[in-house]
């Protein structure tokens, strides 16, 4: 039977509650919610003057109100050391998401850390070590001492080729420039390490190489071209269920037609009408039927191609269009080199597309019409071309990509309005670290080399290899069998002696075995194995920065505490990087030591300028003072500099006598 | 040894020597507080028992359109014709639902070929024969189920609803 809260009501916002930006941290869509807190011993009431919507709280509200929240929405946290209360709820004003939620954001509160509420308990809350046969909470000085001993000690012995990296990329949650740049200074920048791998996958690399080597950065449209578009071409993406918002706030009033009059004002006589979408992927998704419910199924054309054939499929509508003549030469001249080279050597025709996909021909050239054939009058006609896992961990996705981004750069889709040749993408994106140069290509294939029984210090920070990893079942039984070595070994050692304790784990690694060190904010199944866990902050607990699919930058505030002893990932690295300085000085490596200084940061603001702020484009321009002020909608990257607002009435009323220095804001 | 300042600790000490803090506390305490009264008010919501339907107004699965607990939360009993365990009347297969769909408020309408109530706003669907539970949509709980009683003559009274209704913060205004 279904699932009941029995809550009947819920305590209201004050009028005085403290309101703080957030961004949704789950997906990439990066939906814009806003947090209220207030003191746990009082609520608001009904009356306009006594709750923080300012509308009477005693009559129905209607359909897309902003005075509602759902139980979801709601908990009790610590801000501050104190109770408080807590509900985020949707940012009707932020453009991503007009107000709507998803089974993810508007779960947050519901999924935040509550000792009153009983939620999220599973949360790391202290530093952990392997301690006499089993993990024991301890100090962050202690946990972090033997961190730093036994990462100093297999440099020693084995360079920093030794040490072993498995580091999240992104942004939200587990991410964020401020933990990228942490993470990405100790180990790119203090040190120099090649056997590194990232979030999901076994490897430093990206999961759409093609597209950044034919120079298409994968992020190069705004969610506002779905609108646009004259066609959507959707290849392995459900973006219903895993962009809900992306898909429900923008591609659906395209769909349906509403967004035509944006259209007209953009295009000016260019004929404009209704969206139609193509949707290439073996399975009727929601996403499919939705699209049939809002435009029609005439204006649907669903492509249920055999699994792992799209690169043909791709290479026939090429070749299809430059033989109609329905290709954008000027922009090809402008922007390409080689294009009748790359034309003659993915040469498909219709008929072979046809029998290796499925497909029939007659739907593959209706599609290749919908995606360019010129429209009434010859003006081009704007396709948008959205992918995701499905192309993406499909068989050869190197070549799949790039046919896809050859299809749109022959149609002239790329940086035009409409367009675009897009990842939907799975979480927000916030990467800045120290150059990977040295990582190479192709970069090490990290966690064979683990199962191989390379490396002696395994750092871990939000990634699970037991869960993700490709022939899991043989990682996991190397990897358990060389962790059991070192945690047998460390059994043999009385736990106050370091000294011992830290010869006893080096003579495990010495024979095959291997020390590991898991950074997470809940248990994991590769923490099962580590010998220290370390707990971070997540979203919200940390002030927070990351873009979103359209590079929309954001800082989500922190509005409350992260559960006891837990820190933002970026102080953890710095403070590993602090200790790491002091061990080595200990010991008489000066250069070394002095390898790890710049780290003196107390806080994740601390982080953010020193990485993002100094280090990455138009970064000179972007503060946390700046972030707040654009609240949920930010700015989209890069930044080019600074614009005096316009001011609303409102605002002037508030001025002070003099304008502040714009500089200063 | 480092001395131990901690409050449980004193107490604790307290206790063991046998110092009665309570009898000083008393004497000491000259003035009286002055008292301001708090507002007492239920943990729960007190729902009406409305009567919202008879027997004889159902047909089997025909949706029958009311409001609970007041006229401005649209709602609707199904008679599904099948037993289920949270189904009211002699048949057991009497449901009642609010119609306001729990993620942004649309109004949901009955599907007679799955027993279902669908929402046009974001596609969220809820099954009528399971509690309300979201088939597939975004709203954060399952759909509000109505708490029926039936009495001798048949008529259906609602006395409750097992989740929080759209668009209010108290499911009684």
């Amino acid at each position: 039977m279904a699932y009941k809260r029995q809550i009947g009501r819920l305590p209201i916002i004050p009028a005085n509650a403290k309101e703080h930006n957030v961004v949704c941290h789950y997906c990439i869509v990066g939906c814009g919610y806003k947090a209220y807190t207030w003191d746990a011993r009082y609520e608001g009431g009904t009356a306009p003057d006594e709750n923080k919507f300012g509308v009477d709280l005693s009559t129905q509200q209607g359909a897309d109100t902003e005075a509602w929240y759902a139980p979801a929405m709601y908990n009790l946290v610590k801000q501050n050391g104190h109770d408080v209360h807590v509900v985020i709820k949707p940012d009707k004003n932020c453009v991503v998401n007009s107000g709507l939620g998803s089974v993810r954001g508007a779960r947050m509160a519901e999924m935040s850390y509550s000792r009153a509420r009983n939620t999220q308990l599973r949360r790391l809350t202290d530093p952990m070590v392997w301690r006499y046969g089993q993990m024991q909470p301890t100090s962050w000085d202690d946990a972090l001492d033997l961190v730093a001993r036994v990462t100093a000690a297999v440099i020693a012995e084995q360079g920093e080729d030794g040490v072993f990296v498995s580091a999240f990329d992104h942004g939200g949650a587990g991410g964020g420039y401020e933990n990228t740049w942490g993470t990405g200074k100790l180990y790119f920048g203090a040190m120099k390490v090649k056997n590194i791998r990232i979030h999901n996958r076994p490897a430093y690399n990206s999961e759409v190489h093609a597209t950044r080597d034919m120079g298409v950065g994968e992020l190069n449209n705004c969610y506002e071209d779905a609108e646009l578009a004259d066609t959507i071409v959707a290849v392995g993406t459900n973006a219903l269920e895993t962009q809900t918002n992306y898909f429900l706030n923008h591609w659906v009033p395209n769909l349906r037609g509403t967004s035509i009059n944006k259209k007209k004002a953009e295009f000016g006589n260019e004929p404009v009408d209704r969206c139609r979408i193509v949707i290439v992927d073996p399975r009727r998704t929601v996403t499919t039927n939705a699209c049939e419910v809002e435009a029609g199924k005439e204006n649907v054309l669903h492509l249920a191609l055999n699994s792992g054939t799209d690169l043909i499929l791709l290479n026939a509508w090429l070749t299809y269009v430059a033989d109609k003549g329905w290709i954008d030469k000027a922009f090809i001249a402008a922007s390409t080199r080689d294009f009748d080279s790359a034309l003659a050597a993915n040469k498909v025709s219709i008929d072979e597309a046809s029998r290796v996909t499925g497909i029939p021909s007659g739907d593959i050239i209706k599609a290749a019409e919908w995606i360019a054939q010129p429209k009434h009058g010859g003006a081009r006609r704007r396709a948008m071309f959205a992918y995701e896992k499905g192309l993406i961990w499909g068989n050869d996705n190197y070549r799949t990509n790039g046919a896809l981004v050859n299809l749109a750069l022959a149609t002239g889709n790329i940086g035009r309005p409409g367009g675009g040749c897009v990842r939907m993408g799975g979480h927000q994106e916030g990467y800045s670290r120290p150059s990977d140069a040295h990582v190479g290509r192709p970069a090490a294939y990290v966690d064979k080399l683990l199962i191989e029984g390379k490396g002696g210090v395994h750092h871990i920070w939000g990634c699970d290899h037991y869960k993700t990893t490709l022939n899991a079942l043989q990682f996991k039984q190397a990897y358990k069998k060389r962790t059991d070595m070192v945690k047998d070994a460390m059994s043999t050692a009385t736990y106050g002696d370091r000294s011992a304790m830290v010869n006893a784990i080096m003579d495990a690694i010495r024979k095959g075995g291997l020390f590991a060190v898991d950074v997470d904010i809940v248990p994991t199944k590769i923490g099962e194995a580590c010998h220290v866990l370390l707990p971070a902050a997540t979203s919200g607990e940390m002030n927070l920065t990351s873009m979103n699919g359209e590079r929309r930058m954001r800082l989500t505030e922190r509005y409350m505490d992260p559960p006891g002893q837990a820190m933002p990932d970026c102080l953890i690295a710095a403070r590993i990087a602090n200790h790491m300085e002091r061990v080595l000085r200990e010991t008489g490596k000066e250069q070394l030591a002095d390898n790890f200084r710049g780290f003196g940061w107390k806080t994740e603001e601390d982080a953010f300028m020193d990485g993002y702020h100094k280090h990455e484009k138009g970064g000179e321009f972007v503060t946390y003072a700046r972030l707040r002020a654009m609240g949920t909608n930010g700015f989209q990257e890069p930044a080019v500099g600074i614009e005096r607002l316009l001011l609303s009435k409102l605002d002037l009323e508030h001025l002070p006598q003099r304008l502040p220095d714009q500089n200063a804001s | 040894m480092k001395r131990c300042d901690r409050l449980v600790d004193v107490g604790r000490r307290q206790f063991l020597t046998g110092v009665s803090a309570a009898t000083a506390g008393i004497t000491a305490s000259t003035m009286l507080p002055s008292e301001s009264r708090g507002t007492p008010s239920s943990a729960l919501v007190r729902y009406p028992a409305n009567r919202l339907a008879n027997l004889s107004d159902l047909k089997v699965n025909a949706p029958f359109y009311v409001s609970y607990p007041d006229a401005n939360a649209p709602g609707v009993l199904i008679k599904l014709g099948v037993r289920v365990p949270t189904g009211a009347g002699p048949e057991y297969d009497i449901v009642g639902f609010s119609t306001t769909c729990p993620h942004k408020g649309f109004p949901l309408s009955y599907r007679s070929a799955d027993k279902t109530l669908d929402c046009p706003g974001h596609y969220s669907r809820f099954d009528c024969e399971k509690g309300g539970q979201q088939i597939w949509g975004q709203s954060t709980q399952n759909l509000p189920q109505y708490a029926l009683r039936v009495d001798d003559k048949g008529d259906i009274y609602a006395e409750g609803v097992d989740e929080l209704l759209y668009g209010r913060l108290s499911n009684v205004l």
